[in-house]
Formats: C-alpha cells, sequence, structure tokens
C-alpha cells in the first residue's frame, strides 16, 4: 500500500505540474480577453456609410498621423547610432596599426564596414540588423490606414461587427486603446446644410444601440422591430417620456419586454452626445427604430 | 456610456487577473481551499488504492492461474502440499493449504476411519475452506468501500465548495455595488473549480469501484469453484479409505 500511495502521489504531482504549465496555455488560447473597443463617430458628415474613400479618408488622417510618427520615430534613431559607432573605431584601429598604407585607411574610414580585419566582424552584424528593422516596421503604417478606411464602416454598421475582429484581432485593440480621437466640433460641421443627414440619426441610434439589451431570449426575437418616439432637448437629453409606437401588439408579453427595453436603453443614453444644436429643429422629434435583427447578426 | 465602458475596463484589470488554476485557488476563500484540500486528499488515496488493487489484482489472478495449472497436472497433492506448506502467499493456495492441512489433521488422528466421522471431516474440510475464502476475499476488498464513498460523496464535497464560493461572489457584487462581469466571474470560477475538482476525483473512483467489484465477483467465483472441486476429490478420497 506504501508503495501505491507513493505512487498515487507522483501521478498527482505530474498532473498539476501538467496543469501547471500545459493548462494555462490552454486558457490562454480559448479566453480572448475582450478589450473594450470605445470608438465614437468622428464627425457627422452629410453622407454615411459611404465607401467612397474620399469620405472616409477625410476624418481618418487627423488621429492617424500622431501615431504612425511615434512608430517612426523609435526605428530611425537606431540606425544613426550604428553609423556613428562604426566610424569611431576605424580610425582606432587606423592608429592602431600604422603600418599599413596612409592612403588606404582614409577609404576605409570611409566606408566602414567591409575594411576592418575579422575582430571587427562582430560589431558589423549589428548594424545591418538596425537596418533591416526599419524595413519591417514601415508595414504597419502601411497596414493600418488601409485597415482603418474600411475598419469605420464597419464599425458603424452594426451587423457586420463580428467579421471585423476576425480580419485583423491583433492590430485593431492596440489601435483603439488609445484615447478616441477628439471628434471636429459638430457645430463647425452644421453649417454645411441644417437638414438632418441620415448620419446624424445614425449618430443618434449608434449611441443608443450602445445602451440596448437585445432581448435575445424571446421568441422571434428577430421579428421584434420597435419603434419608439422621443422628443430631445437642445443639450440632448429627453423633453418627455419615450412613446412607443405599435401599441397594439403590447398585450404580446415578448413585445412589451423588448419595448420597455428599448424605452430603457434611451433613457439610459441620454443626454445623446455630439450633436448639432444647428439642426435642433430637426432632431427634436426623432422615430428610432430597434431592429433586433442587426444587433443579433442577422 | 463611455464612462461605463471604461469603469467596466478598469474594474476588469483590477479584479479579474489571470485565471490559472494557481491563482484561482490562492485567491480563494478558506473554505472552498479546504474543500479543495479534501478533495485532494481523497483523490490521492483513491488513487493509491487504484494502484494498489490493479496491482494485487493481477498478480493474484496469474498465481491463481499457475496453481491451477500445477493442481490439475496430476502430480500428488501431498507433494504439492509438502511444496507450499505454510508459506503460500495467495487466495487460491492458501485455500488449498488450510483444507490440506485439515485433512491431514484428520488423518493424523486416525479419525477417519468410520463412516460417521467422515462426513465430520468433510464437514470441517468445507468449513475451513468458506472461512479462508471468506477471510481472503475480505482483505482483497479491504479500501474498495472508500472509493465507493469518495464516487458518491465527492461531488457533493465539490458542490458545496461551489456554493460557498458563488455566495462570496454574491457577497463581493453586493460589497462594490457593480454586478459587472469582472467582478463575478473570477469567484464563479474559482468556484467551480471546486466541482470540477470534485468530480475529477469522483469519477476515477466510480469507474474503478465498479471495474474492481466486478472483477472480485469474478475471483470469488473462482475460488468457490476451486473449493468445490477440491472438496468433491477430497471427499472421494475418504470413501475410498472408508470402503
Amino acid at each position: 500500500m506504501r508503495g501505491a500511495i507513493g505512487i498515487s502521489v507522483a501521478f498527482h504531482l505530474t498532473l498539476a505540474t501538467a496543469a501547471w504549465t500545459g493548462l494555462p496555455v490552454l486558457f490562454e488560447d480559448a479566453i480572448q480577453e475582450e478589450t473594450p473597443i470605445i470608438v465614437e463617430l468622428v464627425a457627422i458628415a452629410e453622407e454615411t456609410r459611404a465607401a467612397p474613400e474620399t469620405r472616409q479618408k477625410e476624418p481618418e488622417p487627423e488621429p492617424e498621423p500622431p501615431k504612425p510618427e511615434p512608430v517612426k520615430a523609435e526605428p530611425k534613431p537606431p540606425p544613426p547610432p550604428p553609423a556613428a559607432k562604426p566610424a569611431p573605431p576605424a580610425p582606432e584601429k587606423v592608429a592602431a596599426l600604422p603600418p599599413p598604407p596612409k592612403p588606404e585607411p582614409k577609404p576605409k574610414a570611409a566606408e566602414p564596414p567591409p575594411p576592418p580585419p575579422e575582430t571587427r566582424i562582430a560589431p558589423d552584424p549589428p548594424a545591418p540588423k538596425t537596418n533591416i528593422r526599419p524595413k519591417t516596421k514601415p508595414e504597419p503604417p502601411k497596414k493600418t490606414p488601409r485597415f482603418d478606411a474600411g475598419r469605420i464602416a464597419v464599425l458603424i454598421d452594426k451587423t457586420r461587427k463580428d467579421e471585423a475582429p476576425e480580419a485583423e484581432p491583433e492590430e485593431a485593440p492596440k489601435k483603439f486603446l488609445q484615447p478616441p480621437p477628439v471628434p471636429e466640433s459638430p457645430l463647425q460641421r452644421a453649417a454645411i446644410g441644417n437638414r438632418l443627414t441620415v448620419s446624424e440619426v445614425d449618430a443618434i441610434r449608434y449611441q443608443i444601440e450602445q445602451c440596448w439589451n437585445v432581448p435575445a431570449g424571446a421568441r422571434d426575437a428577430r421579428d421584434l422591430v420597435i419603434r419608439v418616439r422621443i422628443n430631445l432637448d437642445p443639450d440632448g437629453s429627453l423633453k418627455g417620456p419615450p412613446v412607443i409606437l405599435d401599441r397594439s401588439r403590447m398585450d404580446d408579453d415578448f413585445f412589451r419586454t423588448a419595448a420597455e427595453s428599448a424605452v430603457r436603453a434611451v433613457r439610459l443614453c441620454t443626454p445623446l452626445k455630439n450633436l448639432p444644436t444647428t439642426k435642433y429643429d430637426r432632431w427634436q422629434e426623432i422615430t428610432l427604430t430597434f431592429n433586433p435583427r442587426e444587433m443579433l447578426g442577422g | 456610456m463611455e464612462q461605463q465602458a471604461v469603469e467596466a475596463a478598469a474594474i476588469a484589470g483590477s479584479v479579474s487577473g489571470d485565471l490559472s488554476i494557481l491563482s484561482l485557488v490562492a485567491r480563494a476563500d478558506f473554505i472552498v481551499k479546504l474543500v479543495l484540500v479534501l478533495l485532494l486528499g481523497s483523490s490521492i488515496w483513491s488513487w493509491a488504492i487504484i494502484f494498489d488493487k490493479v496491482r494485487r489484482l493481477r498478480r493474484v489472478s496469474t498465481k491463481a492461474s499457475e496453481f491451477e495449472e500445477v493442481f490439475w497436472s496430476g502430480g500428488s497433492l501431498e507433494d504439492l502440499y509438502d511444496r507450499i506448506g505454510t508459506k503460500a502467499d495467495h487466495p487460491m493456495a492458501l485455500l488449498f493449504a488450510s483444507a490440506m492441512r485439515e485433512w491431514r489433521r484428520s488423518g493424523a488422528h486416525g479419525l477417519v476411519e468410520s463412516d460417521r466421522l467422515s462426513t465430520g471431516v468433510q464437514e470441517r474440510i468445507g468449513q475451513v475452506m468458506r472461512l479462508t475464502i471468506a477471510r481472503e476475499l475480505d482483505r482483497l476488498e479491504r479500501y474498495l468501500g472508500f472509493l465507493a464513498t469518495v464516487g458518491s460523496t465527492a461531488p457533493f464535497i465539490g458542490l458545496f465548495g461551489t456554493v460557498w464560493g458563488i455566495m462570496n461572489s454574491f457577497q463581493s457584487i453586493a460589497v462594490s455595488k457593480n454586478t459587472s462581469l469582472a467582478v463575478v466571474a473570477p469567484g464563479i470560477a474559482e468556484a467551480l473549480f471546486a466541482t470540477a475538482f470534485g468530480l475529477v476525483a469522483a469519477i476515477p473512483a466510480v469507474v474503478a469501484y465498479n471495474k474492481f467489484s466486478s472483477d472480485l465477483n469474478r475471483f470469488s467465483g473462482r475460488l468457490e469453484g476451486f473449493a468445490g472441486e477440491f472438496s468433491a476429490i477430497l471427499s472421494r478420497q475418504l470413501d475410498e479409505r472408508t470402503d
């Protein structure tokens, strides 16, 4: 029995070490920590969900440049030091080795890497390495602009949200973890026209969607389209209680639950932000359509 | 909204940490730790029993086969008994030895001469063999009850740890006044770990218990069969002597 206990303890220890070394790794694969992605509509434009880059790129370049620049700044400094370093040692060598003809050392000083004898080989490689890095690093900046142009459209369109993370899951969080770019003041933009553009409805809808808990468990949840009319104050807060349209369907328990959740979402999310006050008369009364089909990714 | 998201992220950062097993255990409540230690102990003990039983049953079974081969090879049983004598080390040999010992003692005192006494001898031998079988099976079955106990109670013990841990995590909701998943999840994860551990301890115990009890059943059937055959041989011998 003694021996058996020993075997058993050893067995448990192996299991424990397996759990200690192996399982956390497995867990890391399984659990992807969700980092909150905070994205706001950068600015309210006249067109929305527009594929053309001309419109999309306008807001983008502003937040973008600051990031690529620091990235570039890092790789660039390294090259100069290596360039400077080989140079000083070369003269030393030249001084240490007087016998070789003097005309030769001077050209060597000009092109440091090749001439120094075998002993110099070690310091040389670092220089090429630092040179190689910048080549690889510039790629991310190249990728990101292309990525963002599509990304904005993806983020606005909630239905495609699931696909977006799959496309480039690694770089996305890094980019968006940084504080969201300060949007242009909507007031300046609003001067263009005082008709409420679709994107302002989108801005409202987007803000309210954030607060909406879809009643996903309901029967035929996809068909529970709720329309809520809200009256807003100029500062974006509610003027009166939200009004549920389609009252006739309130007999349905599921519909009532969903409608109440929509009203709750409206209450949670008001006051709304970033609405152009100059166009207040256009958005003081708005009918919002809550469509679970979009939230459920149908 | 933004505020909430930032808050949630901050809480997530402060609360969750990593979810590896050891950190889960380290963070757990005292009672949950106690439950885990209890389960670990019973798991170690039940695996010790499993290893021991596997080895012992296999050895006993192969020895019994070897012994049966020798027994039925046609050699003299007296010689076989002299050879095995008192150093029998497995149930079947012990069964044989105890029966032979009783036989010899009866023979030595000349008790087998009369017809009346021969039945007495037969009865005694049968009695001795029954007792030996019972004793040997009892020895083989030792600790097996513990496997059954672990199999049936370990899930409950783990469940107790889970319930306790979830109680704690609800209390932490009450304290932090925040129902975000980041507050609740670690507590529930560590709590569920107790149930997982209970199941890990219980499942092998149940499987092993079922296997061993069926193995032991088979082996006891084999011993009884051998005892029956042996007593038949002895009774034939008795009848030949008395005639």
